[in-house]
C-alpha cells in the first residue's frame, strides 16, 4: 500500500513538495500519519484531494493513490 | 481535451490584443467581457509587494477548469470563454489573469466572466507567494471579492 503525497503552497514548506507513505489505507489514517510526522500541520488550514478530487469526509485510499495537501487557494 | 490555461510570467497587452482580433471571424458574437487581474503593490508593514510568484497543482487545475467551463456553458448562452493565468513571477503592475467571455448578447458575457473570476479565486488550485521589496515573502491570502 503505497501512497504518493504532493503538497503545495504553505504546506509544502512543512512537508516538502513530494513524499511517500506506506501503510495508511484511509484519508483519516493518512492525516494521522502526517500529523505525527509534521506536528505543525495540526495548526494549519488545508484540504485533501485524492486523485485530484477534493474529499470532504474520510474515504478509503486506493493503492497507488495520489493525495494532495492543498492550503487555501490564492490565485488570480 | 484539458486545455492549458497557464502562461509563464506576466500576460502582455499584445497577447490580449491578438486574442480580441482572433474573434473578428466569429460574427455571431455581439459582446465580449474581459477581466484583467493586475498584481497590486500592497503595503505590508514597512515594505511593499514587488511581485507575486504563482504555483499550481497542474493536473487538478486543468480538470477543475474543464468542469467550471462546462458549468458556465450550460448556464449561459456563450460563444467562447478563455482563461489565461500566470505561473512564476509577475511584478507589481503586470497582468496575472485574463478572462475573456464572448456571447451573442452582453448579459451572458458579463455574468459568465464575473462567475469565472470568482470560481478561479475560490476553487482553482493556484497559490500566490507575495515577494516584498525587502526580499522577504509570504503566502498570499485572497480577499473576498
Amino acid at each position: 500500500m503505497a501512497i504518493e503525497i504532493v503538497a503545495f503552497g504553505k504546506i509544502s514548506e512543512v512537508t516538502g513538495t513530494g513524499l511517500q507513505a506506506e501503510g495508511p489505507d484511509t484519508t483519516e489514517a493518512l492525516q494521522q500519519w502526517l500529523h505525527n510526522r509534521y506536528p505543525a500541520l495540526q495548526q494549519m488550514r488545508y484540504c485533501i484531494a485524492v486523485n485530484q478530487q477534493i474529499v470532504n469526509s474520510h474515504i478509503p485510499l486506493p493503492d497507488g493513490a495520489q493525495v494532495a495537501l492543498l492550503p487555501p487557494f490564492s490565485g488570480g | 481535451m484539458k486545455k492549458n490555461i497557464f502562461v509563464q510570467g506576466p500576460i502582455d497587452a499584445a497577447f490580449i490584443a491578438r486574442s480580441i482580433e482572433q474573434h473578428s471571424s466569429k460574427t455571431g458574437i455581439g459582446a465580449h467581457n474581459i477581466f484583467l487581474g493586475q498584481v497590486r503593490a500592497d503595503q505590508v508593514g514597512d515594505t511593499t509587494v514587488s511581485a507575486i510568484e504563482y504555483t499550481t497543482y497542474e493536473e487538478m487545475a486543468y480538470s477543475r477548469m474543464h468542469a467550471i467551463r462546462e458549468q458556465l456553458f450550460e448556464k449561459h448562452n456563450l460563444t467562447c470563454l478563455h482563461v489565461y493565468h500566470s505561473l512564476g513571477k509577475v511584478a507589481a503592475g503586470e497582468i496575472c489573469l485574463f478572462v475573456f467571455a464572448s456571447a451573442p448578447h452582453r448579459q451572458a458575457a458579463t455574468d459568465a466572466c464575473g462567475e469565472m473570476v470568482e470560481e478561479i479565486k475560490n476553487t482553482l488550485p493556484v497559490w500566490g507567494r507575495e515577494i516584498f521589496c525587502n526580499g522577504e515573502s509570504q503566502w498570499k491570502v485572497n480577499q473576498p471579492a
